[in-house]
C-alpha cells in the first residue's frame, strides 16, 4: 500500500529466473539518475568498495590495528539491557495490575453466584477464576523474574571504547596509497597492450629485487627475472617497456628500466 | 625522490661505456668500475673479494679483471701496493656513478619516483603543515618535535608510513624486525620508535581531520558509495562489542565507514564503535562527506527499509539509493509496477 508521506521511489528488477530485486531511492536520486540505471549503479558498489576493501587488506594493511589508547565511558551494552528491562518491567507491572483487576472482578462474580445459589454458572465462574488466578500468578512471576534480572545488572558499569585517532590517520594513509596506486595503474595501463591487474603488478614488479645504477645522465633500474616463468617474463618485459614509456625521472634524470637475468 | 648518494658527485667525463660482455653483465661491470674508481690502487683480488661481499656473483679471473682495468685506465702499477701517498689520486673528474647492487622492491622505487614527479605528497605536507600551524595558537605550551619539523622531515616520515605496506610492513614494529629498503627509497632509514613517536604527535595535532582534504581529488564523481569495514580488537579491558565475530565469538573492535566516489577514489573515512548501528549516524556522516566533497547522492550497502531514513535524507536534500530488504516484499505482487524496460536476457525493469 502506498504511504502518503513516503518519499521513496522504487525500481524493481524481475529476472527471468531468480529472486526479484527491489531498489529504492529518494527524489534526489531520481532527479540525478535514470531509474533504469539504478541497478547498474548499485551493482558497481561491489567493485568500487568491497573489492577495494579486499585489495586494501591485502596490500594496504587496512586490517591492522594502530594505537592502544582507550576511552573509558558508560557501559552502553548495560544501558541498552537496562532500558529493555525497564520497558519489560513497566509492561509486566501493567499486566499484573490488569490481571489483578480481572481476578477481583471475577471473585466478585463468584461471590455473587454463590450468594444467588447458581449451580452451573458458579462452576463456570470458578473455572474462569482459576484461569485468571493462574494468569495473575504467571504475570507476577514474570515481573519478579524481570525485577531480579534488573537488580542483577547492578550499578551502572564502565566499558572502554578505542581512541580512533591513530587508526583514522593510518586508514587515511591506506586510502591515499590505494588512490595513488590506482592512478599509477591508469597511467601504466595506458602504455600497455595487455590488461594486467594491480595485484599482478605488485607481485611482478613491486616485490621484485634488482639493481640500481645512477650515472650523471640517467638512472637505470634492473629488475631480476629469476624464477619467472616464460609467460610472466614476457609480461614483465612488456611492463618494463611501459614503465620506460612513462618517462619517469629522478632528480631530472631519465629513468630506464631493464630486465636482468640472474643465474639461479 | 632523493638517491642515497654516498659519494660526492663527479663529472661525467670519465663515465665508462658499460656494454655487457660475455663474462660480465652491465651491473657487474658498473660495480667493479665503481670499486676501482673509489680506490684505483686496490689489488684486483681485493676488488673481487669486495664484489663477492656485495652479493653480486662474478665468475672472472684476476687476469680478466686486469684486462678491464687496463681498458678503463684504472690499472695499478706492477708490484706490491705502494705507500698511500704514492697511490694514484682519484681524478676529480670522475663519472657520476652510484651502484646499488642489491635493491629490494624495485617497483616501489619506481612508484615513488612517479609519485614524486606528480607531486603526490605536496597536498599531504600542506595539510600537515596547516594542522601544525592551527595547533600552535590553541596549545601555546605544547612543545614536541613535530611542531619544529621541516617540510622535508614531515614528508620523509609520512612517506615511511605510506610505503610501509608495499614493503611488507604492516605494524610499526615491523620497521625493526623486517629488512626494508627505506634507505634507498627515502635516503634514510627509520626505526619503529621514531615513527611511533611521529604517529603519536600526528594524533596530538588531530592530523586525521586535517588530512581528509588530501584525499579529495580535484574532480569528484557524482555519486558517493558508503560502506563499513569492521576490524576485531583484542583487549583485557571490557570494551563495547559489535557484529565482529572471530571463531564464533563476538569481538570488540572498530568500525570504519569509508566513502568512495563512482571512479573508485577513496574520499572519506570515519571510525565508530562497533556497537553503534550505521543507521544511527549515517545522516551525520553523509553531511560530513557532502561538506568535504560536495557529493550529495549516496549509495549505501544496506538492505535498509526505513522510511524514516529516506525522510531524513530527503530533508537534507541528499539522494540515497539502497536495496529494499527481501523480507519486506513478496516480489512483484507487492507493488503496482509499470514496465520500463525488458532486457535481452528477459529481465524486466
Amino acid at each position: 500500500m502506498p504511504r502518503a508521506d513516503d518519499p521513496r521511489h522504487f525500481v524493481i528488477v524481475a529476472p527471468a529466473e531468480g529472486k526479484t530485486l527491489v531498489y529504492w531511492g529518494t527524489p534526489r536520486v531520481k532527479a540525478t539518475l535514470e531509474p533504469t540505471a539504478w541497478p547498474q549503479v548499485y551493482r558497481e558498489r561491489s567493485e568500487l568498495q568491497e573489492n577495494s576493501f579486499k585489495r586494501m587488506i591485502d596490500h594496504g594493511a587496512l586490517n591492522t590495528n594502530y594505537g592502544r589508547k582507550k576511552i573509558i565511558g558508560a557501559d552502553r551494552h548495560q544501558q541498552r539491557v537496562r532500558e529493555h528491562l525497564d520497558q519489560a518491567l513497566e509492561a509486566a507491572q501493567k499486566r499484573v495490575e490488569k490481571q489483578g483487576q480481572k481476578v477481583k472482578t471475577q471473585q466478585a462474580k463468584v461471590v455473587e453466584s454463590a450468594s444467588k445459589g447458581h449451580g452451573k454458572r458458579l462452576e463456570q465462574r470458578q473455572r474462569t477464576l482459576a484461569v485468571l488466578d493462574k494468569a495473575l500468578t504467571d504475570a507476577q512471576h514474570k515481573q519478579a523474574r524481570l525485577a531480579e534480572h534488573a537488580s542483577a545488572l547492578g550499578p551502572p558499569g564502565k566499558r572502554a571504547d578505542r581512541d580512533f585517532r591513530k587508526q583514522t590517520i593510518m586508514t587515511i594513509r591506506t586510502l591515499l596509497l590505494e588512490n595513488a596506486l590506482r592512478a599509477f595503474m591508469v597511467v601504466l595501463l595506458g602504455t600497455l597492450q595487455t590488461q594486467v591487474s594491480l595485484e599482478c603488478i605488485l607481485r611482478l614488479v613491486f616485490e621484485r629485487s634488482g639493481t640500481r645504477i645512477g650515472t650523471s645522465s640517467e638512472v637505470v633500474y634492473w629488475i631480476n627475472t629469476t624464477g619467472l616463468s616464460l609467460p610472466y617474463r614476457r609480461l614483465l618485459a612488456e611492463v618494463v617497456e611501459g614503465l620506460c614509456a612513462m618517462d619517469l625521472r629522478a632528480q631530472g634524470k631519465p629513468i630506464r628500466v631493464r630486465l636482468r637475468d640472474m643465474p639461479p | 625522490m632523493p638517491l642515497a648518494l654516498s659519494k660526492p658527485p663527479l663529472t661525467a667525463s670519465a663515465s665508462p661505456p658499460f656494454e655487457a660482455g660475455r663474462k660480465l653483465g652491465t651491473v657487474e661491470m658498473a660495480l667493479v668500475w665503481k670499486l676501482l674508481h673509489e680506490d684505483p690502487a686496490c689489488p684486483s683480488r681485493v676488488v673481487l673479494a669486495k664484489v663477492a661481499q656485495s652479493q653480486v656473483p662474478i665468475a672472472v679471473s684476476v687476469r680478466h679483471l686486469n684486462r678491464l682495468r687496463a681498458k678503463w685506465h684504472l690499472n695499478r702499477r706492477k708490484g706490491r701496493p705502494g705507500q698511500t701517498a704514492l697511490s694514484r689520486p682519484v681524478g676529480s673528474g670522475g663519472a657520476v656513478l652510484q651502484v646499488t647492487p642489491h635493491l629490494s622492491c624495485v617497483g616501489v622505487h619506481l612508484f615513488a619516483h612517479w609519485l614524486d614527479q606528480q607531486e603526490g605528497f605536496a597536498p599531504v605536507v600542506a595539510c600537515l603543515r596547516q594542522a601544525i600551524e592551527a595547533h600552535k595558537p590553541t596549545h601555546p605550551d605544547d612543545d614536541f618535535a613535530l611542531v619544529h619539523h621541516r617540510d622535508q622531515t614531515l614528508l620523509r616520515r609520512f612517506q615511511a608510513l605510506f610505503f610501509a605496506p608495499l614493503l611488507g610492513i604492516e605494524t610499526l614494529t615491523g620497521f625493526d624486525t623486517h629488512e626494508h629498503p627505506l634507505q634507498t627509497l627515502l635516503g634514510r632509514g627509520y626505526h619503529s620508535a621514531t615513527l611511533t613517536q611521529f604517529l603519536g604527535q600526528l594524533e596530538r595535532i588531530d592530523a586525521a581531520g586535517a588530512l581528509i582534504p588530501a584525499l579529495v581529488p580535484q574532480q569528484v564523481g557524482q555519486i558517493a558509495y558508503v560502506d563499513g569495514h569492521m576490524i576485531a580488537y583484542w583487549s583485557r579491558v571490557p570494551m563495547h562489542k559489535g557484529k565482529i565475530t572471530m571463531l564464533g565469538r563476538i569481538m570488540a573492535g572498530s568500525q570504519a565507514v569509508i566513502a568512495h566516489d563512482d571512479t573508485g577514489q577513496g574520499l572519506f573515512v570515519e571510525y565508530h564503535p562497533p556497537d553503534r548501528h550505521l543507521s544511527q549516524f549515517i545522516v551525520d556522516y553523509c553531511q560530513k562527506v557532502a561538506l568535504a566533497t560536495g557529493v550529495a547522492v549516496f549509495v549505501i550497502d544496506r538492505a535498509a527499509n526505513a522510511v524514516a531514513l529516506a525522510r531524513a535524507f530527503e530533508h537534507q536534500d541528499f539522494g540515497l539509493l539502497c536495496m529494499l530488504d527481501d523480507n519486506e516484499h513478496y516480489g512483484l505482487e507487492s507493488f503496482e509496477a509499470t514496465l520500463e524496460e525488458t532486457r535481452k536476457d528477459g529481465t524486466k525493469v
